[in-house]
């Protein structure tokens, strides 16, 4: 028996050791069971697994936007997923695996892409480089005005300043031509990550928004049986489904039904009931009553009961933000500036209440941080279901430091109290501050309670008020930057940090934290091409930000998937700020 | 008569286009340029910028109301920001049905609890029944109908396993209209009950039905055929005007049972703020809420032909 | 002893003070006539805690405590529980009806204020003043109640103050008509054309001769929308544009404890219950005043 155990413990001291080293090299914090795809997950057809089954109904607070067209979406929807293409796309392991692309290069110059040739659109036509083509045109916004065609793609702008031109080399490879190094590329438009651009069928595109409707015919897995925007979707199995991948290829489920239900009580009970085999965010408190998948094999039913979970880590963050010092800072400067890329910036002006607002004294804000005792937020209210974060950019992100990251500001209510007397505030003062809640990102409200229990005992009276998602989304757009004089900023995940700089700085649309300094580090980081000098300048750039004590992390947020005993396995990442691979389910029958 | 008709009708119209005036201006002024809170994080400065133009929000707002006027006139509601841009009349179109379908089992659900309790509480008022049923009744109008909803679902759907809870009649046929009728027309049985009641009791002892007690027909003859009759007027129309409003109360229910109806339809277009659309469903239901009065007060000009005159 | 009996009394100073308390208790017998005594209670105690709430409540509403959380009621320390964020219970139940009350009742005042002001002009001014009004009032009327409410609340953004203005401002339509009602009726009477044919203006007619006769209708009308109010308060914290954090409102503390349902029986079901009782309470002793003060009017 003991020898047994030693045994254990020094394999147990060897793997942990490798795993370190692991972590050092890529800057993540490697997790064995991260790689645990496909080995210890089951397969369709092998030992019971049904080749293929009727039916699987999923239920999310929110899939994103209700649009279907990729070319004049008003935002993200996560369904396209399914229906269209991506050029590239994560596997469970969360590597960067091919899809439309069986694989890419990418230099300074731009990308050159391969694409795989069986790729077919659902109406038979070849998806090519030439559809390719297409839809970056069709992205960049040069069918707005023809084909029925109104408005342009709503990140359509973006797209236009990662690409110069695109050349169609043959009808398998296409050449992508960048505005300078773009490294950040596969995470904005290539499907990787955090995607924001899904790659339709053009021949049916072409003929216009109306007709597109009535057969998107996409190049995906699904197709679209049954579309009611806001509230459901009937996906149908493409049973001539082109790609054989072993992370992408015709599913197990033939017929998928994703509905949006958002209150959190009503969404549990389609579980409970047994409406639904799959709910997406199930609160954090109600979690807690069922087996985590994660205590055996992550994503694998552990046969323990009637339901099981598995969570999505780090899927987004939320952060202390005092927006009167940037205020100040940027409508000191003249107007009729541009950034670096010559996008116009917007004039900033000074709100009454940040004229002469006791935020303004760095050493308020660090009293403010101190007094809020992110353990204890993270342990009651949050139910031990999100992890305190002393940076901004998420846990297992490329530039993140995990040390960084693991480590949220110290805890210290009576030298907050000394700071605030020294600043001149003993006696306290009144604010009022800003939050929103989104689909996706728990712990919200609980956090503003908790940091105005914690900020009574300092004597400072908050009260925060709500903001419905958009306004608040508006509150941050430069030149407006309503938000003030505190606010619970939030982010969605980004897996690679050189993504998540893009909100700090002037151009942005929903402004993060930066000075001068920051935003020329912004534009040197975006286009430095080595991952090395990337990371160093990535760290470089958040000592930068977390130094003006002007934002202050809170926490990361896990997201937790609810399933029910029908669901043998979930393959799909670790990390992620939506539901991802619905196509990889497995069910009982 | 049907100069009564036309005078109300012209009035109702008037009165909706004075409603888009005012919605029309009230969601405009409300904040500035709709793009901005249109957006999500992702999108940078400069698709602020271009969507600006794309949409025209950059011109005057009377230009804009101008080119709104005219698109009305054409039958044109507006074209909807998010929703695949599609025509606003022809999203909320599609819905109506889903909140009618709501709407009328929640009347019927209320209309008939609602009639029976009062009709019996009128023929022995101050009993037993009578007090209780006055109490059950006005403790459904008391708690929040989400909250009657989120029961239900708990105790139907969780616990017994009987119904199913969300998606509208297309996915779950009729079973699926049960709850939400049940937790919405709940909120207006205590106010049919208390009018069945009243105008029942007061008809009841009017010298007509004492005179025809007189004659000794039978009790139970004397309530149902002639003071039925008699209380019906009021009585109709209240079940009208409860009908109007709920279409209104609707945005709760459909919220919480996942049916696809315009009162849900208003909560995501406001999350979006998609400006259109949100006109387009409070427009709608005012429309409605417009016909069904003109509808009473023409069943009202016509039983009582003072009234047209004045 | 029969009920009947008297009781000599000692003196006849005594008796005197005996019979001014029988008369005392006799008046208080006669105004309170049929009263729901559970309901004017309720309502006593919801305004008790509304203004002396901080002095009232064991704990703080607002502090957290982490280590207490979804704690069941017990009678020597928390009451009626601790809620999910380890907040107690009772406290926030106390100060929510400050909340909660205030809202009701400064909407009501609101929209009783507007709608007896247009209901007074409009009856007593008559013509097309009476006329533009009544367009006016219809056109607020045909406006889908809680659509515009939700609207107009996520435009303006949640506070005390919106949810006031706006549930005030979208019900005066009720008062304004039914006032009106009244007032067209008084006009007729022979005290006001008295009034007008000795010279008095429509301004002083409406405050001095027709307003006091209008608020036995008013009082009636203003309780029974009372409750309608604190329902849409309700409604719109569970839309999620209910009073600012960490503010209790029982609307808002019923919306945040639905999820807990799963979990505990006592936090979902108490905000719900003290939102059901004080409906109940102002329909209930409107329907008592509307019976009280209108003797003609039938029992409803």
């Amino acid at each position: 028996m003991e020898f047994r155990r030693f045994n254990l413990k020094s394999l147990a001291i060897a793997s942990a050791t490798g795993l370190f080293l692991a972590s050092l090299a890529s800057g993540e914090p490697a997790n064995a069971q991260s790689k645990a795809w496909p080995d210890a997950y089951p397969k369709k057809g092998v030992a019971g697994v049904p080749e293929s089954v009727d039916k699987l109904t999923i239920v999310v607070d929110s899939w994103g936007s209700n649009d279907l067209n990729p070319w004049n979406a008003s935002q993200v929807n996560f369904l396209s997923d399914y229906y269209q293409l991506r050029l590239m796309m994560q596997n469970p392991n969360g590597d960067l695996v091919p899809a439309w692309a069986t694989e890419v290069k990418h230099t300074e110059k731009g990308l050159t892409f391969k694409l795989n040739p069986k790729a077919k659109f659902a109406d038979g036509t070849p998806a090519d480089a030439e559809a390719l083509k297409k839809n970056f045109d069709g992205f960049t916004g040069k069918y707005v005005g023809t084909a029925g065609y109104e408005a342009p793609l709503w990140n359509g702008a973006k797209a236009k300043t990662f690409i110069k031109s695109v050349k169609v080399v043959s009808p398998t490879e296409v050449f992508v031509e960048t505005k300078g190094p773009k490294p950040t590329f596969m995470w904005n438009l290539g499907g990787n990550g955090y995607h924001l651009y899904w790659y339709g069928n053009p021949t049916q595109l072409l003929k216009g928004p109306k007709e597109y409707l009535k057969n998107p015919a996409g190049g995906g897995p699904y197709k679209i049986k049954k579309w009611d925007p806001g509230n459901r979707i009937v996906l149908e199995r493409r049973d001539d489904f082109w790609a054989d991948y072993p992370h992408w290829r015709k599913p197990q489920v033939k017929e998928m039904e994703v509905i949006t239900v958002k209150d959190p009580a009503a969404r549990f009970a389609m579980l409970k009931s047994g409406q639904a085999d799959i709910v997406y965010n199930l609160p954090w408190a109600l979690a807690k009553t069922l087996n985590r998948s994660e205590d055996g094999v992550r994503g694998v039913n552990p046969g323990k009961g009637r339901e099981w979970t598995q969570t999505y880590k780090a899927n987004g963050m939320l952060t202390l933000t005092f927006g009167c010092s940037i205020q100040k800072r940027e409508a000191a400067k003249p107007a009729g500036r541009k950034d670096q890329a010559g996008v116009d910036i917007p004039k900033w002006k000074v709100s009454k209440v940040c004229e002469d607002h006791p935020t303004l004294d760095r050493r308020v804000r660090r009293a403010l941080n101190m007094a809020i005792d992110k353990r204890a937020l993270s342990a009651g209210p949050h139910f031990g279901l999100s992890n305190p974060i002393g940076s901004i950019f998420h846990a297992g992100s490329f530039g993140s430091r995990p040390d960084k990251v693991k480590t949220p500001t110290a805890f210290d209510l009576e030298g907050a109290k000394k700071l605030l007397k020294e600043a001149g505030y003993e006696k306290g003062f009144s604010m009022e501050g800003h939050f929103g809640q989104f689909a996706g990102r728990p712990g919200i409200p609980e956090a503003a309670d908790f940091i105005s229990s914690s900020w009574e005992k300092l004597g400072v009276k908050m009260v925060w008020k709500e903001h419905d998602p958009s306004d608040f989304v508006r509150g941050f757009r430069a030149g407006v930057f309503s938000n003030v004089p505190v606010n619970l900023q939030t982010w969605g995940r980004q897996d690679h940090s050189g993504v998540q700089i893009s909100w700090y700085h002037a151009t942005s649309g929903y402004v993060g934290m930066y000075n001068d300094k920051v935003e020329n580090l912004f534009f040197d980081v975006t286009s430095t091409f080595d991952p090395e000098a990337m990371k160093k300048k990535l760290a470089q750039f958040e000592d930068e930000v977390l130094g003006l004590e002007e934002t202050f992390p809170l926490y990361g947020m896990t997201l937790v998937n609810a399933y029910s005993d029908r669901v043998l396995s979930h393959p799909t990442v670790e990390h992620s700020p939506h539901f991802k691979h619905y196509d990889l389910v497995l069910m009982r029958k | 008569m049907g100069r009564y008709i036309l005078k109300r009708l012209l009035e109702g119209i008037i009165t909706l286009w004075l409603i888009t005036l005012a919605v029309f201006f009230v969601l405009r002024l409300g904040g500035g340029n709709p793009v901005e809170y249109m957006l999500p994080p992702e999108a940078t400065q400069a698709d602020v910028i271009a969507l600006t133009k794309a949409y025209g929000f950059d011109k005057p707002l009377i230009h804009q109301y101008y080119v709104f006027n005219k698109k009305l006139l054409q039958g044109d509601l507006g074209t909807a920001l998010a929703w695949d841009k599609r025509p606003t009349l022809e999203l909320v179109w599609e819905r109506v049905p889903a909140t009618l379908q709501l709407t009328t089992a929640s009347m019927v659900v209320a209309v008939i609890i609602g009639v029976t309790i009062g009709a019996i509480s009128a023929s022995r008022p101050d009993s037993m029944f009578d007090r209780v049923g006055k109490v059950a009744a006005i403790i459904g109008q008391s708690m929040p109908v989400f909250w009657v909803g989120l029961l239900l679902i708990l105790i139907f759907s969780v616990y017994l396993n009987w119904l199913p809870s969300a998606g509208g009649i297309e996915r779950l046929g009729w079973q699926g209209i049960i709850m939400p009728a049940a937790s919405l027309g709940f909120f207006l049985i205590a106010s049919h009950m208390r009018i069945v009641r009243s105008t029942m009791i007061e008809v009841l002892e009017s010298d007509y039905i004492k005179l025809v007690r007189s004659k000794g027909l039978p009790s139970r003859m004397v309530i149902w055929k002639h003071a039925f009759k008699n209380a019906s007027i009021p009585v109709f129309t209240l079940f009208f005007v409860n009908f109007a409003a709920l279409v209104s109360g609707a945005v709760v229910t459909e919220t919480i049972f996942a049916w696809p109806g315009i009162g849900r339809l208003l909560v995501d277009s406001l999350i979006l703020r998609d400006y259109p659309t949100t006109q387009a469903v409070i427009l709608f239901a005012s429309a409605f809420i417009v016909f069904i009065n003109i509808l009473v007060d023409v069943m009202y000009a016509w039983l009582d032909p003072r009234i047209r005159v004045s | 002893m029969s009920n009947d009996a008297v009781i000599e009394p000692a003196s006849q100073e005594a008796a005197a003070d005996k019979n001014k308390i029988l008369r005392m208790l006799d008046t208080l017998r006669n105004v309170f006539r049929g009263a729901p005594i559970f309901s004017l209670v309720f309502l006593t105690i919801a305004l008790i805690c509304a203004l002396f709430a901080p002095l009232i409540a064991p704990y703080s509403p607002i502090e957290t405590n982490p280590t207490n959380i979804l704690k069941a009621p017990d009678l020597t320390n928390h009451l009626l529980g601790t809620d999910n964020q380890g907040r107690d219970i009772l406290s926030r139940l106390i100060h929510g009806a400050q909340t909660s009350v205030m809202i009701g009742v400064l909407s009501v005042l609101l929209a009783a204020t507007v709608g007896t002001v247009i209901g007074l002009v409009s009856g007593v001014f008559r013509g097309w003043v009476d006329r533009i009004l009544m367009r006016f009032t219809d056109g607020f009327l045909a406006l889908p109640y809680l659509m515009v409410a939700l609207t107009a609340v996520s435009l303006l953004g949640s506070s005390v103050i919106n949810v006031i203005l706006v549930i005030g401002l979208l019900r005066w339509m009720g008062f304004a008509r039914v006032l009106r009602g009244e007032v067209l009726k008084l006009v007729e009477m022979d005290f006001v054309r008295l009034a007008m044919a000795a010279g008095a203006s429509k301004t002083r007619i409406m405050i001095t001769h027709i307003f006091p006769n209008i608020t036995n209708t008013l009082l009636v009308l203003a309780t029974l929308e009372l409750g309608l109010a604190v329902i849409v308060e309700a409604s719109l914290s569970f839309l999620g544009l209910g009073v600012p954090r960490p503010m209790p409102s029982w609307g808002s503390m019923l919306k945040d404890s639905q999820l807990y349902i799963y979990l505990t029986w006592w936090f979902p079901v108490i905000p719900g219950i003290a939102i059901t009782l004080l409906v109940m309470s102002a329909n209930l002793t409107g329907d008592w005043l509307r019976d009280r003060l209108d003797p003609t009017r039938r029992q409803l």
